[in-house]
């Protein structure tokens, strides 16, 4: 026997016991596609928890963006006829009404946030079919429902904004509650000083939300910061 | 070291594999290698790579030098090279892989780290534990649990999975 090949061999075989590092199996792992990536937390408790860590999610989506084939979605969308087939499908999955034209649908770095009058919000992840109601809460017209992304924490939180007497002449207390996804097993109130007209439909800009506080005579735009969270909320601006 | 002479005098180099082969390459094509850029700082010439064995490097050598000599003309050929580069078994890719990662080449561990996933993606849970030496530390409960959760991803479009684990 050639006992230098055979030295090798050995060497070899060691060597294929040898695991890939991490860096490495984040890095190939940030370069598949979503559906293997949901595979793959079959593998073990190590890839199980590696492909829902939070920064492995915001590299492998900022990937994703230079990827061809990406679709971009608007932030706002009226459910005229519901588009996403996807969306049809997870939304019936789960025990909720069928989409109407009636709703709201919000999408906010990858995931989509619906409201629905009279029943909670409902939170869904298109690319990994996963789709969740949030806590009993009560959603009536007078109700604003908006989901916004924290970029530096890497979390998602809800504002949800009630405003109380709606009456459209007279200045309205609003009460406020945050939920943040993945921490929160409920809503948190926050305590608000400021008075709104009428809330309209907020847009999440670098983990802040902002909404248009709209009256007859006035309107201006009302900031809530993600970060800060215990509810700082201040008037950004008149026009 | 300011230098009047027209005569190009290349600084040379020489790697020394794990089975204490040596290899001459240019300075200037090797420190492509963040670690033997470092090694190079500190005034090496003998460089002895105790964990890349001489088949892996001879190919990194390959590969480092035909990525030095890069210009605008020849981008279509050095993509073609890396097409062929990547040609190879896991086996080979997974000892080129650590060797990258250890001689730190950012761009040829880009390069292997692509070539992973486009030939994983398609590939069964069990092939992936083959390929790279992974126990299942799960229980069978807690593995069915895991599948439950994203059911769609291992049931939609099962026929196209690859069970092979080469």
């Amino acid at each position: 026997m050639n006992t230098a090949a055979f030295s090798k061999r050995k060497m070899r075989s060691w060597r294929k016991s040898l695991s890939i590092p991490y860096e490495i199996t984040f890095h190939i792992l940030s370069h598949l596609p979503v559906k293997s990536l949901m595979r793959f937390k079959c593998i073990s408790q190590f890839h199980n928890s590696l492909v829902s860590d939070k920064d492995f999610v915001n590299k492998h989506q900022s990937l994703s963006m230079t990827r061809p084939g990406r679709i971009k979605l608007t932030n706002k969308l009226k459910m005229v006829n519901p588009p996403f087939f996807i969306l049809s499908i997870l939304i019936n999955s789960i025990d909720h009404n069928p989409i109407t034209s009636n709703d709201f649908l919000e999408f906010v770095n990858g995931l989509f946030c619906l409201s629905t009058l009279h029943q909670p919000p409902v939170i869904c992840n298109p690319s990994t079919r996963e789709i969740t109601s949030l806590p009993n809460i009560h959603v009536d017209r007078y109700s604003q429902c908006s989901l916004g992304y924290e970029p530096e924490e890497k979390i998602y939180k809800v504002l949800f904004v009630q405003l109380e007497n709606t009456r459209i002449y007279s200045e309205t207390y609003a009460r406020n509650w945050v939920f943040t996804l993945g921490v929160d097993k409920s809503w948190k109130n926050i305590d608000n000083v400021l008075h709104f007209r009428r809330l309209k439909e907020g847009v999440c800009i670098n983990g802040v939300i902002y909404m248009l506080n709209d009256y007859i005579w006035e309107k201006t735009v009302v900031e809530f910061d993600l970060k800060v969270h215990m509810g700082y909320q201040k008037i950004y601006m008149r026009f | 070291m300011a230098s009047s002479s027209k005569t190009e005098q290349k600084k040379m180099l020489i790697l020394k594999s794990s089975e204490e082969e040596e290899f001459e390459i240019e300075e200037s094509i090797a420190v492509q290698s963040g670690t033997i850029k470092n090694m190079v700082e500190d005034d090496f010439t003998l460089i002895p790579l105790p964990n890349v064995d001489t088949e892996t490097l001879i190919k990194i050598i390959k590969y480092m030098k035909k990525h030095g000599e890069k210009t605008k003309s020849n981008e279509k050929d050095i993509e073609e090279f890396d097409k062929e580069f990547v040609k190879k078994s896991f086996t080979e890719l997974k000892e080129l892989v650590l060797a990258a990662n250890y001689l730190h080449i950012t761009s040829l561990i880009d390069l292997l780290c692509q070539a992973f996933a486009d030939r994983i993606k398609n590939k069964s849970v069990k092939a992936i534990r083959e390929i790279f030496g992974i126990p299942n530390d799960f229980t069978p409960e807690e593995e069915a649990e895991v599948y439950e959760q994203h059911k769609w991803a291992h049931e939609e479009g099962k026929e196209h999975i690859d069970h092979s684990a080469y």
